[in-house]
């Protein structure tokens, strides 16, 4: 499990980016995060992984404090980032997905098969030797992904995986979470995209730092006062069910939400 | 004049180990004063086609004129807005920087400094802002003032490659009103996005590549009718699939329906004894 308990973080003198943080994350559950820009949700996912230490709280991932052990919230904790530029390491597909488990000492055979695996996890099997300057940046996303699934962590944080994908991309990537979670792996993933936090087990919203909902997401999207102070819209299939009155992704017509 | 594309191709690494064609022998044209949206599954090659569009790219094959004169050539005529463009903010200011691209066509310092705080002042970036550090901006608004540094030179076309990604609803919301703006002023708009929801409603032309080539080039409501829309790899709207969805047994829901009207066009089958799934 990560359990943040009361964690506060700032940003040298500016406000508090995240305030008060308590929230816990059990393997094999799907959470969703969203809310505004700059209302800490990046800041969490670094916090997760342990990118950064609270100023004040705990960050605990399988009982070991992030402040006592760096090392192995990174190990246990896969985080993939925003902008796929910012993970991307080596100059061929290959390469790139072999850094992590090259550099923990794997011997060749397992590097290897963990490359293959997680490239095909994400639909990316078939471009194992091209260059990464020569894909897009939804493949270069896919390809963050894939770097971090060949680590095989216990949880993944995945600051909005998708926001360079189309439709093919999107579904793959919600394919591999949902293998992952059969898998007993964690999900957090960070999103503007509603559809996407409509299939979390938990929404959590973020805004100014401070979580202000944490809840199933039809929950959420049925608080309108909550979605309103934040901008956010419910997504279109939450809101055909309800006009039918009708739970979501159930009823006859529920295929056609997905 | 428009932007016209001819017989583009481009190829990475021609006759290297890893070649890559990202365009076919396309032919385009791009209006002025248009609002187009180009769309296709992750290395489809839009981003290509829009670099090339716009002069920033050579293409291997082929010709790109911008207004009748050969697209390299065609300085300051169009413009590009990367994928997030505020990565490339550099400057000690925000006025300096939406200011270099004026700066660097020529302009004396104030005229570039009046051409930033206009740009800023029509993609809704306050003027306060430009004093500030890139830095002490949120994201979004370095997005914004990133997109102020793009027009600034006043280009007749304007290309840009995601602009919405990684924005929330409120930031999503004023980039594409301040592209809306800009489009009413007479500057074409040619974005590339996965956003088919939020950017279908404003542009008056779709443009869906597969594989380096041109799938589709019409009016958005297409998507409805197509029967190869499934196999383009797009991310259709959950209006635009149940119009579809719904086309197929024989009603007609328009593709932009609000989720009200199309509950009553679920219940009124469902009344008629049809099952609508």
């Amino acid at each position: 499990m990560i359990a943040l308990r009361d964690v506060t973080f700032s940003y040298k003198k500016g406000r508090r980016a995240l305030d008060r943080i308590s929230l816990k994350i059990d393997k094999g559950e799907h959470v969703a995060v969203i809310g505004p820009n700059a209302s800490g949700k990046t800041t969490l996912a670094m916090i997760m992984n342990a990118l950064l230490v609270p100023d004040s709280g705990d960050c605990i991932v399988d009982g070991v404090n992030t402040r006592d052990d760096a090392v192995h919230a990174r190990k246990a904790v896969g985080l993939v980032f925003q902008d796929p530029e910012s993970q991307v390491v080596a100059r061929h597909v290959r390469d790139d997905v072999a850094f992590g488990p090259t550099n923990l000492g794997l011997p060749t055979g397992e590097v290897e098969e963990r490359v293959y695996g997680s490239l095909g996890a994400v639909g990316m099997e078939s471009l194992v030797d091209r260059e990464v300057s020569g894909l897009s940046g939804g493949q270069k996303q896919l390809l963050a992904i894939a770097g971090v699934l060949a680590m095989r962590p216990s949880y993944i944080v995945m600051d909005e995986p998708t926001s360079l994908l189309d439709g093919k991309g999107k579904e793959t990537v919600d394919d591999a979470i949902a293998g992952l979670k059969k898998y007993g792996i964690g999900i957090v993933r960070i999103t503007h995209d509603m559809p996407e936090a409509l299939c979390a087990d938990r929404a959590v919203v973020l805004d100014g730092g401070r979580i202000i909902a944490d809840a199933l997401p039809e929950m959420v999207f049925s608080d309108r006062a909550l979605l309103d102070g934040i901008g956010v819209e419910p997504p279109y299939a939450f809101k055909l069910m309800r006009a039918l009155g009708r739970d979501i992704l159930t009823g006859e017509v529920s295929h056609i939400c997905r | 004049m428009p932007v016209i594309a001819t017989g583009v191709s481009h190829v990475y690494r021609r006759g290297e180990a890893g070649e890559a064609r990202a365009r076919d022998h396309i032919d385009i044209v791009i209006e002025r004063g248009e609002f187009a949206r180009i769309a296709g599954a992750a290395g489809s090659g839009k981003t290509t086609l829009l670099q090339s569009l716009c002069g920033l790219q050579r293409p291997t094959e082929g010709r790109v004129a911008i207004d009748g004169i050969e697209a390299p050539k065609a300085r300051g005529a169009a413009a590009m807005a990367i994928q997030f463009p505020e990565r490339a903010l550099f400057a000690d200011t925000i006025l300096e920087d939406v200011a270099f691209g004026p700066t660097n066509m020529g302009l004396p310092k104030e005229e570039a400094e009046l051409c930033a705080i206009e740009s800023a002042g029509a993609v809704g970036l306050e003027e306060e802002l430009l004093a500030r550090k890139p830095a002490e901006l949120s994201h979004g608004q370095r997005r914004l003032a990133a997109l102020a540094g793009v027009i600034a030179v006043k280009p007749r076309y304007l290309f840009l490659d995601e602009p919405t990604a990684g924005l929330d609803p409120r930031m999503r919301g004023r980039v594409i009103r301040a592209l809306v703006e800009l489009n009413r002023a007479g500057m074409a708009i040619v974005v590339a996005s996965h956003d088919l929801e939020h950017f279908l409603g404003v542009c008056g032309r779709l443009i869906v590549l597969e594989r380096g080539s041109i799938a589709i080039d019409g009016k958005p409501d297409e998507l409805v009718t197509r029967e190869d829309v499934e196999s383009l790899g797009l991310a259709l709207p959950l209006s635009i699939a149940a119009a579809r969805h719904l086309s197929r047994r024989g009603v007609n829901v328009p593709w932009n329906a609000g989720p009200e009207e199309l509950a009553e066009h679920v219940r009124r089958m469902e009344h008629e004894g049809a099952r609508p799934g």
